[in-house]
């Protein structure tokens, strides 16, 4: 399960409805234009707020990036990540990673949390040493 | 010497997988991890048919 974090739910709100002047449309602030990237938490992430980010060697503070450009939706359809790649975070961090959920931003020194959601199968157990990957296009996100 | 080891594929359909430093897979989930939000005015509007 996922959803859309408060602040982006509000974002879409307030830009399709009639909250801005005189009844039109509210304003939508424009996203970081570089690529989006994927955060890995130690617990859930809520609508509220992000989870505790991992730490250590093996993860980069902010996510790492996605390989290339995800498939548009087209009549309502899930768009899917990483698209043109796998990701993977290797551990080398001295303990075990424990990873329950992941948050989708966009690439701003301070970022906008888009989307979060658990991991199935979490909490997903990394011992050091070991690899964590997600597989290309094995996220989906959609709006049903 | 040639290094033969070879790195284990995905199985098919995983969505993420947790790799040895050999490469060998030690855990997988072939679940999809789905982000999904249900749009609930759809479902509000809806809740009005066949009403007397």
């Amino acid at each position: 399960m996922g959803a859309l974090p408060q602040g982006m739910a509000s974002q879409i709100l307030n830009a399709t409805l009639p909250t801005g002047a005189v009844g039109a449309p509210g304003a939508w602030t424009a996203l970081n234009a570089g690529a989006m990237k994927i955060r890995l938490n130690s617990t859930a992430s809520t609508a509220a707020a992000y989870g505790t980010e991992l730490t250590g060697t093996g993860y980069t503070a902010g996510g790492t990036a996605v390989p290339g450009a995800s498939t548009a939706s087209a009549a309502g359809s899930s768009v899917t990540l990483p698209h043109g790649g796998s990701l993977s975070w290797a551990n080398t961090s001295g303990s075990q990673w424990s990873i329950v959920s992941l948050d989708i931003t966009d690439a701003a020194v301070t970022p906008v949390r888009c989307w979060f959601g658990n991991l199935t199968g979490q909490p997903v157990l990394v011992a050091n040493g070991n690899t964590f990957q997600i597989a290309a296009d094995a996220i989906s996100v959609g709006l049903s | 010497m040639a290094d033969m080891s070879v790195i284990e594929p995905v199985p098919e359909g995983a969505t993420w997988v947790v790799r040895d430093p050999e490469g060998r897979i030690v855990a997988f989930s072939a679940e999809p991890i789905r982000l999904e939000m249900t749009t609930q005015l759809g479902e509000a509007l809806g809740g009005t048919e066949g009403e007397e």
